[in-house]
């Protein structure tokens, strides 16, 4: 107990009024990342187009280590990203199976919004490549991590081509990226350092080589298209993100896996309908 | 195996011809329409007047979860789930004159809750230490200390004192508005608002000084 107490802070700030100003400056403190927002904006867009084309669209909730999730909020910094959830394979990574229906789905949707809208969904799409970076990174996949942060670097330039003024926050993007470099084995620290000095010619080499190509390209990528195990069950594929599925195709062995914990599975009750009720107020 | 083709992956509505898609409408509402007349829009299958109640809802309802929850990530994971949400009940949404943000919070104030239960089992009690990963909303305030200190003293609220305090003061709503979320009196919601106030004023000024 502090002999001080109640003596030292001023009397002006305990007064009620002075709380409702306290607590109004909190709101002022809450503040929505304008990335974050524009990000989930094309992500509500596509479960609109998707709910509304009947493509069942699951919930992906899916809980992120923090290295993932440094990556994925790089992709704030990447500036106007869009968020996450397609229909089918909404949840596969690079080299599986449902990754090239996920992609194509991409490019359809985008279709089917009016054109003023695209810049919303080409954020979108960013957003989806980082979210997988971030996702391999959890894995610790750093192969797959190396050819996809190739493929975001790649989309990100196309982005901010086509897109103004974007690009005051890119420093942090590169930071975050080159952070990744002190956990990485061998094998993928000399494929990031290649991708942060953004040569061309490792772009087009190693990550078309990974079979990550940053169009919508069905059946061009690794994990093989072909192997048509997605079909039209993809939004049940089960999978949920939370782990990887096999891939038919020989890839390189993994390297060591520094976060690669099981991601329990967040399973929203969304029963909209029916708020709770808290129990009585005093 | 051969691929199979796109058409044989997706419903027959998504592909005309091969690659083409039906675009949807534009927008029939006006630029000075309500968010009920956009929900009205919304439910009608107009795209944009989904954007525009996103625009319309996404900082009150965002500002009301990172209210009530102690990390920015958790309530940027909330929100989005609340617009999943939203998004998905949509179709089963009729406007019978009540309001559509008033039904937009309750599926906020639900996820809320779903979160709070969820996170339960594993916090320590009395304990109010920070996580150590995670952007942490008072990290990002310039009188960190202060609002540290009144988010730990709104920690100590009922809960019912909360949801009041982050439905106003949160997310801006009056308190007609927020006892519509939380399905009580007006009158309830200023005195849970009001007892809320007194309680936080008391808890400062017990509070010693760091």
């Amino acid at each position: 107990m502090s002999l001080f107490r109640g003596t030292i802070r001023p009397s002006a700030v305990l007064s009620d009024e002075a709380i409702e100003r306290y607590l109004a400056s909190i709101r002022a403190e809450l503040d929505l990342d304008p990335l974050f927002r524009r990000r989930l904006r094309g992500e509500v867009m596509n479960r609109y187009v998707a709910a509304r084309e009947g493509i069942g669209v699951a919930p992906r909730r899916r809980v992120m280590g923090r290295l993932g999730r440094a990556v994925l909020y790089a992709s704030f910094a990447l500036a106007a990203t869009g968020g996450s959830v397609l229909a089918a394979s909404q949840d596969a990574l690079p080299g599986e199976l449902l990754y090239p229906l996920k992609r194509e789905v991409e490019a359809l949707r985008v279709q089917a919004l009016p054109e003023h809208l695209h810049d919303d969904l080409a954020a979108y799409a960013l957003g989806e490549r980082i979210d997988e970076l971030g996702r391999l990174a959890d894995l610790g996949d750093w192969d797959r991590v190396a050819a996809q942060a190739a493929v975001v670097e790649h989309d990100y330039r196309a982005f901010v081509d086509g897109a103004a003024g974007l690009d005051a926050s890119n420093g942090r993007y590169l930071t975050v990226l080159t952070g990744l470099l002190d956990g990485l084995p061998e094998s993928a620290y000399a494929a990031i350092q290649d991708v942060l000095a953004g040569e061309p010619g490792i772009r087009n080499g190693r990550v078309d080589g990974g079979g990550i190509g940053p169009g919508t390209g069905t059946g061009t990528n690794a994990g093989g298209a072909g192997q048509g195990a997605g079909g039209s069950g993809g939004a049940q594929n089960g999978n949920g993100g939370q782990e990887p599925r096999s891939t038919p195709d020989a890839r390189p062995s993994r390297s060591p896996k520094p976060d690669s914990t099981p991601k329990p599975t967040k399973s929203p009750s969304a029963d909209a309908d029916a708020p709770d009720d808290e129990a009585g107020d005093q | 195996m051969p691929e199979r083709p796109l058409s044989a992956t997706l419903p027959a509505t998504l592909v005309d011809g091969g690659r083409r898609i039906h675009a949807l409408p534009g927008s029939g509402v006006g630029n000075d329409a309500s968010v009920d007349e956009l929900a009205v829009a919304a439910t009608a299958g107009d795209v944009e007047a989904v954007g525009r109640l996103y625009d319309a809802l996404v900082v009150p309802i965002y500002r009301y979860v990172a209210m009530r929850l102690r990390r920015r990530e958790d309530a940027e994971d909330v929100t989005q789930l609340v617009f999943e949400r939203i998004v998905a009940a949509l179709p089963r949404y009729h406007h019978n004159g009540k309001p559509f943000a008033a039904w937009a919070f309750r599926i906020a104030r639900n996820a809320v809750i779903d979160h709070q239960r969820r996170l339960r089992p594993t916090e320590r009690l009395g304990t109010i230490a920070e996580p150590s990963d995670g952007v942490l909303l008072e990290t990002l305030s310039m009188r960190e200390e202060e609002i540290r200190e009144l988010r730990a003293a709104i920690r100590g609220l009922t809960p019912d004192q909360q949801e009041a305090l982050a439905l106003r003061y949160g997310a801006g709503l009056s308190a007609e508005e927020a006892a519509r979320v939380m399905g009580r009196q007006a009158g309830t919601i200023r005195g849970l608002t009001f007892r809320a106030i007194e309680a936080l004023r008391r808890t400062l000024a017990r509070e010693p000084h760091r």
